[in-house]
């Protein structure tokens, strides 16, 4: 008697193991895109549109009278608590998570569009650049939101522990972003694989401790937020 | 009592376990910022449920109301000391270790923290399970 109710408690203990977990696969189910799904190995589409809205389906827009590239991108909370070098990253790239903005056009097509707006790469650091600081033509970035009502600096965003002004430049660094596949769009210091990267920071500050970065959660958007970068040639 | 039931109720009991103090773990070397930036640190969640599970099918937890609430606790300290208290930065730690952790970046931190929750409710109650068949299995004996 005993030994049969007990399997039936066991029973009941094991439906319940099994319905939690499957309320955990249900609420991660739910909050996962479909359209995060393309493997980082797998070269991606063309992005790049001259449409005038950025969205998803639509991640980079150009406009060469403005000579400006919009960039659809999302808000990753996890910078608002832990440091990173990374601004803004394609999402399916080695480094789609490492970034204070998930963008959803690819590194190569942002190059492509910066080329179109008449934009020119400094394309001077190496690899194993040490100290030295990005050049090319200088752009401004900043990023709009639904309910923000006004474009913001991207500078206004990012805690710098230097409180070093952004200086934004167009590395280009095409051959590296493409071998590389880090999906690197924006560094917050100068890199030799980011299309863009901020000269006000040499190479490897971050590395060296010499600076930190942190997006700033009084400023930006909850997590998952869409917000729309823009990339304006001075 | 069925000792094949108690068996995988050991297992799982066992396997949330190993799932939270790996928890812990992939909270501390988020910490270090260079790994974190390098690789995915946490995997260790996952890596500490399968450790869990394999340890769970060989020995008996003898206090598993114990051995989950020193899990929890430390998940707890941990995520204090690191979010300094402020509960909107402890719930941001929460939600992106479990995400990264179980391999869905796309999850929302609210969904991650909702699944974390649900993980965290299933152990507690698993412990209490696992402890009272234990007990009801040394009354037979005596």
């Amino acid at each position: 008697m005993f030994k049969s109710m007990s399997t039936e408690k066991i029973k009941r203990v094991a439906f319940s193991a099994i319905l939690g977990v499957s309320l955990v696969a249900l609420l991660s189910g739910c909050g996962a895109s479909d359209s995060a799904k393309t493997p980082a190995s797998t070269p991606a589409p063309s992005t790049a549109s001259s449409s005038t809205t950025v969205s998803q389906s639509n991640p980079i827009v150009i406009d060469k009278a403005a000579k400006t590239v919009k960039v659809y991108t999302e808000v990753n909370g996890k910078y608002f608590v832990e440091p990173t070098r990374h601004g803004i990253v394609f999402k399916n790239g080695s480094n789609g998570s490492k970034s204070v903005l998930k963008a959803w056009g690819n590194q190569n097509d942002f190059y492509n569009a910066l080329i179109e707006i008449g934009a020119k790469p400094g394309n001077n650091l190496k690899l194993d650049s040490v100290g030295v600081a990005v050049q090319g033509d200088p752009l401004d970035v900043s990023l709009t939101w639904a309910g923000a009502g006004k474009e913001i600096p991207f500078g206004d965003v990012i805690n710098d522990s230097t409180n070093k002004k952004l200086d934004v430049r167009f590395g280009g660094n095409q051959e590296n972003a493409k071998s590389k596949n880090t999906g690197c769009i924006l560094c917050l210091d100068s890199c030799p694989v980011g299309i863009a990267s901020n000269a006000a920071h040499p190479t490897k500050d971050f590395d060296k401790k010499i600076a930190e970065f942190k997006a700033k959660k009084d400023v930006l958007p909850a997590d998952g937020t869409a917000v729309v970068a823009t990339f304006k040639l001075k | 009592m069925n000792a094949r039931a108690t068996k995988i109720l050991n297992i799982v009991f066992s396997g949330l376990a190993g799932f939270n103090f790996g928890f812990v773990i992939a909270l501390l070397l988020a910490q270090w910022t260079w790994l974190e930036l390098r690789f995915n640190t946490g995997l260790s969640l996952l890596a500490g449920l399968v450790v869990g599970l394999i340890l769970g099918g060989f020995r008996n937890s003898k206090r598993p109301v114990t051995v989950m609430g020193i899990s929890l606790l430390l998940i707890l300290i941990s995520e204090y000391v690191i979010a300094k208290g402020e509960l909107s930065s402890l719930m941001i730690l929460t939600g992106y270790v479990f995400r990264e952790g179980v391999l869905l970046p796309e999850l929302s931190l609210l969904g991650a923290n909702l699944a974390f929750g649900l993980i965290v409710f299933t152990s507690v109650l698993m412990s209490f399970l696992l402890h009272r068949f234990r007990n009801t299995e040394r009354r037979n004996q005596n």
